[in-house]
């Protein structure tokens, strides 16, 4: 398998606080790898700096064979194949559900190819019937949804998801999890950032967890529930030397 | 199947109703008497562009900004210098103004974009009031404080020169549906739809690929081009121009007030808020006294239009049109709507 992401020794602080240390996983094209881990454990910051938003202090990126540096805007990552989704939904509130994906789908297609490209794209993420509903009016469900549908609209080869289950009753978790195994199908691989274990269970193939901003543990989802050092982590405990 | 859909097709209400007005605005200027109302219709129009040239990066893009004087005067002082001392047409040095608003355009631009929050306001008043300080101080090339007369050359279009307002009034008239043609397609533009998500959240855009940084830019460069052709071809209609008359805050002010009381981010909002703001203004300078009634009256009128309307007055006449012609109703919305899957904003 091809690796499509691979972070190396990667750390960061803000103002003194180690937000990440010496973090290094890798990651393969088509897979599902959640990066969990309690509450200010790293695992946003992770995100952000792959996205480009921060600047790691020291420590390599590279993606899809390019080594990524200080010069590689957000923007021009998001070029490169990285999309990403965030904690609060951040839809474009001014335009509609429709506009919001179509402005996204004009960047890599002419006016007639991202009309289309929309359409396909509305319809996969069962949007369609609030198409032309301003955004802001969206419910957050359908917000969270609609990220992930405008992200769509970069063809991106990795999709960062950061906290997409956050807030969702059981059924609206089991819809959007079809929805994320149906983006995995298209063959982007997808950094599945979570707190809900069920979810991440669910889906992945493979967890990494940080615990105050360090790597703690690699392996399938559910040795990592039954991993004494997780645990402890999670709702505290004996420290455990890992 | 032929292509041809019928004259009702076309002839909808959003289509005729801006002929009409346009039929009526050509119409005007053998009706009225008074060379007045025509000069008063004249400034209406030039506030109209510029509303629509602010409107650009203001109202599409977010970015307020309060320079839309200086390339005004950028605009003005480039035809004046250069058809008082050189007789040289305002139709050859209107380009020369673009192209200096263009590079002026560029350096704010490129210092404050990168920036989010109020940066890009803060720069834009600072930049104004230097060029007002610069035209000042270089008074052997400006004439400083004391301003310019344009030189009478006779009936005559290519220096644009009449003995009444009337030319102007046809001018004017073109170039203000030039200016809406223009922002309609704009606003369907790449560059347009790129400006309108940065407004929505320039952080997301950014996300998603956007160069929000380069895309500001450009709206800022066009907003400063055609603000400087609108200036050249107001300062012709003024026949004097001065650096408080065409570079002042109180103008660049007065030009976001036109465009944020008819509607931000709109075609039609800049042009109704100019025929709107400019007669009021003009009506209480009769009544009041000409010394800062206007000041006070639009001030009074963006507090009102802040806490009732926020979204510009040009939102009542969109309210209008839809009870007038109720059946333009998107279905998708109206049935979103019964099967209760949307919420009021939060």
């Amino acid at each position: 398998m091809k690796k499509l992401l691979e972070v190396n020794d990667l750390s960061i602080s803000f103002s003194g606080i180690k937000a990440v240390q010496h973090l290094s996983f890798e990651m393969e094209q088509g897979e599902i790898l959640a990066l969990i881990g309690p509450n200010g454990s790293g695992k946003s910051t992770t995100v952000n700096m792959i996205s480009g938003t921060y600047t790691p202090d020291s420590g390599e990126i590279t993606f899809d064979g390019h080594l990524l540096h200080k010069k590689n805007s957000v923007a021009k990552r998001s070029h490169l194949g990285i999309g990403r989704t965030f904690q609060t939904p951040k839809p474009f509130g001014n335009l509609t559900v429709y506009e919001n994906i179509f402005a996204i789908a004009l960047q890599k297609y002419g006016f007639k190819e991202a009309h289309d490209k929309t359409k396909k794209i509305l319809e996969m993420s069962r949007l369609d019937c609030f198409s032309s509903i301003p955004s802001s009016k969206l419910s957050i469900e359908k917000r969270k949804w609609l990220d992930l549908a405008r992200v769509l609209a970069t063809e991106p080869k990795l999709l960062m998801m950061d906290e997409v289950m956050a807030g969702l009753n059981p059924n609206e978790m089991d819809e959007s999890l079809e929805f994320v195994r149906e983006i995995n199908r298209m063959g982007i691989s997808i950094l599945f950032i979570e707190h809900v274990m069920r979810a991440v269970v669910s889906v992945c193939t493979r967890a990494i967890v940080l615990n105050e901003g360090r790597f703690l543990f690699c392996g399938t989802p559910s040795d990592a529930l039954n991993d004494p050092a997780v645990i402890a982590a999670y709702i505290g405990g004996e420290k455990v030397k890992c | 199947m032929t292509k041809y859909r019928g004259f009702k097709a076309y002839a909808t209400p959003k289509r005729i109703i801006p002929l009409v007005l346009l039929a009526m605005m050509l119409v005007i200027p053998s009706i009225a008497k008074s060379n007045y109302s025509i000069t008063i219709l004249v400034n209406c129009m030039a506030f109209a562009i510029f509303g629509l040239a602010w409107n650009i990066i203001g109202g599409y893009g977010g970015q307020i900004s309060w320079c839309s004087a200086a390339f005004v005067a950028i605009g003005a002082y480039t035809n004046y210098i250069l058809s008082v001392d050189y007789s040289i047409s305002p139709f050859l040095s209107m380009p020369l103004g673009m192209l200096i608003s263009y590079i002026m355009a560029t350096i704010i631009g490129y210092g404050t974009f990168r920036l989010h929050g109020a940066y890009f306001s803060i720069a834009t008043i600072a930049f104004a009031e230097s060029l007002r300080s610069a035209i000042q101080y270089f008074s052997g090339f400006t004439k400083g404080t004391a301003g310019i007369y344009l030189t009478y050359r006779g009936e005559n279009l290519w220096a644009l020169t009449f003995s009444s307002d009337r030319p102007f009034y046809y001018i004017m008239l073109v170039l203000l549906v030039l200016a809406v043609l223009f922002s309609y397609y704009f606003t369907r533009s790449k560059t347009g739809h790129y400006l309108n998500c940065i407004k929505g959240d320039e952080v997301a855009a950014e996300s998603l690929g956007i160069e929000t940084f380069m895309v500001k830019l450009r709206a800022f460069q066009i907003s400063a081009m055609m603000m400087s052709i609108a200036g050249c071809f107001y300062a012709s209609f003024l026949t004097y121009i001065s650096p408080l008359s065409t570079c002042s805050l109180d103008l660049s002010i007065k030009i976001g007030v036109v465009a944020i009381i008819g509607g931000i981010g709109t075609i039609w909002g800049p042009v109704l808020g100019a025929f709107i703001v400019i007669p009021l203004i003009e009506l209480a300078g009769i009544l009041l006294g000409e010394f800062g009634s206007g000041n006070l009256l639009y001030g009074l009128m963006l507090i009102l239009i802040v806490i009732f309307k926020p979204k510009g007055l040009f939102t009542l006449l969109t309210a209008l049109y839809s009870k007038l012609f109720p059946e333009n109703k998107r279905p998708e919305a109206s049935e979103a709507v019964k099967e209760g899957h949307y919420e009021e904003a939060s």
